[in-house]
């Protein structure tokens, strides 16, 4: 078959056949191969770049532990998981008894929820008598209770006691003012669950508890 | 001595075919040689990067386990951070009375003074909602006795100079014989200037 003048154009066209047959079946699918693991392995490596991005984020992040609990005990403290309703009497009477005023009435309403915040607030309507500075000191005190308060108004009038006359000659002025503070729980207050109960941020009122209980 | 050839020149010319022949056999044989060994070459090279991969995959799973050990520390900052936004929340807008107190004692004339004293937070919101622009966040009044007109004159110049304090206002002047003087009511717009720093980082936070 391969003598005579056809012979090379034979043996030349199967060489070339062969060839081409190798390099379609055997090279273009190993170099394919190494081409699919160049690829994993960039992103592998782009892997383990982010991951030790992510490694060094946390290591900062367990640095800083100690920080991130003082801050959850801080805010747990300042907004607890329930209303605790005695301790915020403790505290507004400490407060009027450090600065010399008394308390002559403290209202705290019913907490109402913020379903955006998960955060409830009590409502205190608070009046005392005292002089004008020592009024002034127990409103910075309410301001700086280790419990969250916002003064929302102040209302201050002679205290008359019936006997405007003596009001001015004493000097003593009565206070009223509301008072907000605040708890976690969804569900506090008169006829609500005991336990601590939390409301995830967005959430509707709980049910049965009409948003304020 | 000449040479005779005697060879037929059919026989002559076959041979030069199979030479060709040959040679193209031989020149395809190299050429698959080629091919061969650059599919080893391949091959190994295959076998580095997988072997890379391997080892590129334990370093992974390695960090992975470090991350997973330090999970817990991402959770708590995620915690402590949702923790300030929640107290941010709950002292958005806040007014330090006790300053306002402060600066009402700093601000009154040596010769009036004042009977009562009334300021109310809006929350926020304007005082007015038809007129009063939006920073205005509350209302700090009062009614009180001075001496003559140009002490509340006084009074009122003096209120305006108060960090977030605004519109300065008398709603009412009138002389009173029992007091030998004038009785007044004035009054003052508090604009968020007067909210305190921790009041406004939930403003912060949101921006």
């Amino acid at each position: 078959m391969l003598r005579g003048k056809r012979g090379p154009l034979i043996a030349g066209a199967l060489v070339i056949v062969v060839i081409v047959l190798a390099v379609m079946f055997f090279v273009l699918p190993k170099m394919n191969q190494v081409s699919e693991a160049n690829d994993e392995l960039a992103a592998a490596q782009a892997q383990t770049g982010t991951l030790e991005s992510q490694l060094i984020a946390l290591g900062q992040a367990e640095a800083e532990a100690p920080e991130a609990e003082a801050v959850i005990r801080d805010v747990d403290q300042k907004i607890p998981p329930t209303a605790d309703l005695s301790s915020i009497l403790l505290l507004v009477k400490n407060a009027a008894s450090q600065s010399g005023v008394t308390v002559t009435t403290l209202t705290p309403g019913v907490p109402v929820l913020d379903p955006a915040t998960g955060l409830s607030t009590i409502p205190l309507a608070l009046e005392g008598t005292g002089t004008y500075f020592s009024l002034a000191e127990f409103l910075y005190r309410l301001e700086t209770l280790p419990r969250a308060a916002k003064v929302q108004s102040v209302q201050l009038s002679p205290d008359s006691g019936g006997d405007d006359a003596a009001a001015v000659t004493t000097g003593t002025l009565r206070l009223v003012s509301n008072v907000q503070l605040f708890t976690t729980d969804a569900s506090a207050g008169p006829g609500s669950d005991p336990a601590a109960t939390s409301a995830e941020p967005g959430a509707t009122s709980p049910a049965g508890t009409g948003g304020a209980t | 001595m000449s040479q005779v050839n005697l060879l037929p020149p059919e026989v002559l010319q076959s041979q030069r075919w199979r030479r060709l022949t040959m040679l193209v056999l031989a020149l395809g044989g190299l050429a698959l040689v080629v091919v061969i060994g650059f599919f080893l070459y391949q091959n190994n090279k295959l076998s580095g990067v997988e072997d890379e991969i391997a080892a590129q995959a334990a370093t992974n799973a390695s960090i992975q386990v470090q991350i997973d050990e330090k999970q817990q520390f991402a959770d708590l900052q995620a915690e402590a951070q949702s923790k300030e936004e929640l107290l941010a929340t709950a002292y958005s807008g806040e007014v330090s009375y006790s300053s306002i107190l402060m600066d009402v004692s700093r601000v009154m004339p040596a010769d009036a003074y004042l009977d009562d004293l009334t300021s109310t937070i809006t929350a926020g919101t304007a005082v007015d909602a038809g007129t009063a622009p939006p920073e205005i966040i509350g209302t700090l009044s009062g009614t009180g006795q001075a001496v003559s007109i140009d002490t509340v004159a006084d009074l009122l110049n003096r209120l305006s100079q108060v960090d977030g304090w605004v519109n300065p206002w008398v709603t009412a002047l009138v002389r009173s014989e029992d007091v030998n003087g004038y009785t007044y009511s004035v009054g003052v717009d508090l604009t968020q200037d007067v909210v305190t720093p921790r009041g406004k980082e939930a403003g912060v936070a949101q921006g």
